[in-house]
């Protein structure tokens, strides 16, 4: 009976720490459907999120939230995977490489956006640079990339901090299969290159799934980046759902709650496209090993 | 073969320059006087945005101290939940646990932005807003995925067949885990401390939200001065918070490496 209970009393804090986290999610949710009893709001509808979603500054947000995460997360994971398969190729000076990995996953966002700042405002260093070789003549010449409405300068921060996030993910995963069925490919006769389009990428795809699903929804619904590099409009969803929630009429939280609702739906539907992905990709490394 | 390499090279070369460049000009700008358009390179050097961080003002000193703290705190509660956490999801097996095992990955899920707006009414109730207490919960809780996924994977692989074999001989459970498992661990238990305490330490809206202003950690602090345009002081204050997280991690692998040294060599 006692040991029934050890993997209970182990889990203890990890379960209360999760209630505490899904007590947050409902009391999004439940706010988000007009259930508020402090403000006498005791009816639960749909109007919020229709409201919301009839509002056309609403439908930019998503829509930017949505565009920057998934952008970001595509050149983030093609170029994490070539950095990764380039370093298993470089034998030479590879723990300086692997070193230099690390730097931008130790950097938070806040220092990230101070360097995106510093390259690529109209007063960066890029602007200085086009200066002196007599691209442009004035400051204003050169083209606003950070603040501007496609959100450049927050997927350039995202791609310098995620990409080699997903080289380091992926590493020892593609490093073990190189070695071991890439090896055995190159000696059947394939080409390096054939050899690690068709065996070495397919067989690492859980481990690239599952870093290209932590920083898609990480991205998603980041603040930092966006709000430090963003425009005032239209602003990423974090950003426009906390200003409603620091509005000082309280009766704003509903609408600020809608949209983390819907935050959280497009997250747990992002999850469940992740496990379905990975699910058919186990499943078919498995029939592939069968035949 | 050799042109196949020497492409794999210049990707390196590239990815390294591409990593290396903007930290480095971070650095020069923390250390230039004035940096005005068009020049290439700062009119001169000085120590103007140290001034200002070490001496001029004092608080910032004293919150980038606290903040260390309150993240080795985050980050030794996250790793010692973590383990406990591996640790059952690892070596038992029970009812719920694919469930619960989902749910570790939540906090990745749900953007750290909702869980502080939707939790902070009840902080305020129990009481526990613009605390410490209520700072933690919230750290601790959003780098539980890492340190768990970190020492569950080694804690898998390591197995109990050690820990089995030093109780065959007599050893009880504790001496066991303390002087077989822990050591065998510590890799990755230094490798989850270290990435729980980075999260923690580079964590804003949580800290902003939950802390009100009451409780400030240094990442709150440097948070307006990225983007206020003064790139001497926003250089400095930012190259301190990064050296001051590698001060830790080479001070904590020093400890730790220390420590386990002294029982093994105890046991000699």
């Amino acid at each position: 009976m006692i040991k029934k209970a050890v993997p209970y009393i182990l889990l203890a804090p990890f379960i209360v720490l999760l209630l505490i986290l899904l007590l947050a999610a409902a009391n999004s949710l439940m706010q988000g459907l007009g259930y508020m009893p402090a403000l006498g709001l005791n009816k639960i509808s749909l109007d919020y999120y229709k409201e919301v979603f009839l509002n056309p500054e609403f439908s930019s947000s998503l829509l930017l939230s949505l565009y920057i995460s998934l952008v970001s997360t595509i050149f983030s994971v093609v170029i994490g995977v070539l950095i990764c398969a380039s370093l298993i190729k470089t034998n030479k000076a590879e723990k300086f490489y692997r070193s230099v990995l690390r730097i931008p996953i130790l950097t938070p966002h806040i220092v990230v956006a101070l360097f995106v700042i510093i390259i690529f405002s109209q007063s960066g260093i890029l602007s200085r640079i086009c200066y002196q070789l007599n691209i442009i003549n004035e400051i204003n010449e050169f083209p606003n990339i950070i603040y501007n409405r496609k959100g450049i300068g927050i997927i350039l921060g995202y791609i310098w901090k995620e990409a080699p996030f997903v080289a380091y993910f992926v590493l020892s995963f593609m490093e073990s299969i190189s070695v071991s069925h890439e090896e055995a490919a190159v000696n059947l006769g394939a080409s390096p290159m054939r050899s690690f389009f068709s065996v070495t990428l397919p067989l690492s795809m859980p481990a690239i799934l599952n870093a290209a699903f932590i920083i898609m929804i990480f991205s998603f619904g980041a603040y930092e980046l966006p709000f430090l590099l963003g425009v005032t409009k239209p602003k990423v969803l974090p950003v426009q759902a906390y200003v409603e929630y620091s509005h000082p009429d309280l009766r704003h939280r509903p609408y600020a709650m809608a949209e983390n609702g819907v935050m959280i739906l497009v997250s747990l539907a992002m999850a469940a496209l992740y496990f379905y992905l990975w699910q058919k990709k186990v499943k078919g490394i498995r029939k592939n090993y069968d035949k | 073969m050799t042109n196949k390499n020497s492409i794999f090279k210049l990707v390196m070369a590239l990815a390294a320059a591409c990593i290396l460049i903007p930290v480095i000009l971070m650095a020069v700008c923390a250390f230039t006087s004035r940096w005005q358009w068009p020049d290439l390179l700062g009119e001169s050097f000085s120590l103007r945005g140290f001034e200002e961080v070490f001496i001029n003002n004092v608080q910032s000193f004293r919150i980038l101290i606290s903040s260390v703290f309150i993240s080795m705190a985050a980050a030794l509660f996250a790793t010692i939940i973590g383990y406990m956490s591996a640790q059952a999801f690892s070596m038992y097996d029970f009812p719920l646990k694919k469930w619960l095992h989902f749910g570790s990955m939540l906090p990745i899920i749900i953007p750290s932005s909702v869980f502080a707006m939707g939790i902070h009414v009840y902080f305020i109730k129990w009481g526990i807003n613009d605390s410490i207490t209520g700072i933690l919960i919230g750290h601790v809780l959003y780098c539980l995925p890492y340190t768990v996924n970190i020492l569950g994977d080694s804690r898998e692989a390591l197995g109990n067949k050690y820990e089995q074999q030093a109780m065959m001989l007599g050893c009880n459970s504790f001496m066991a885990f303390f002087h077989i498992t822990l050591p065998l661990m510590i890799p990755s238990v230094i490798s989850a401390f270290s990435m729980a305490y980075i999260i923690s330490f580079s964590q804003y809206f949580i800290t902003m939200l939950l802390g009100g202003g009451v409780v400030k950690t240094y990442a709150v602090f440097v948070f307006p001065l990225i983007s206020a345009g003064d790139r001497t002081i926003a250089g400095a204050y930012t190259l301190v918070f990064l050296l001051s997280s590698l001060l830790i991690f080479i001070l904590f692998e020093g400890v730790i490496k220390f420590i386990v040294k002294k029982i093994v060599s105890a046991e000699t």
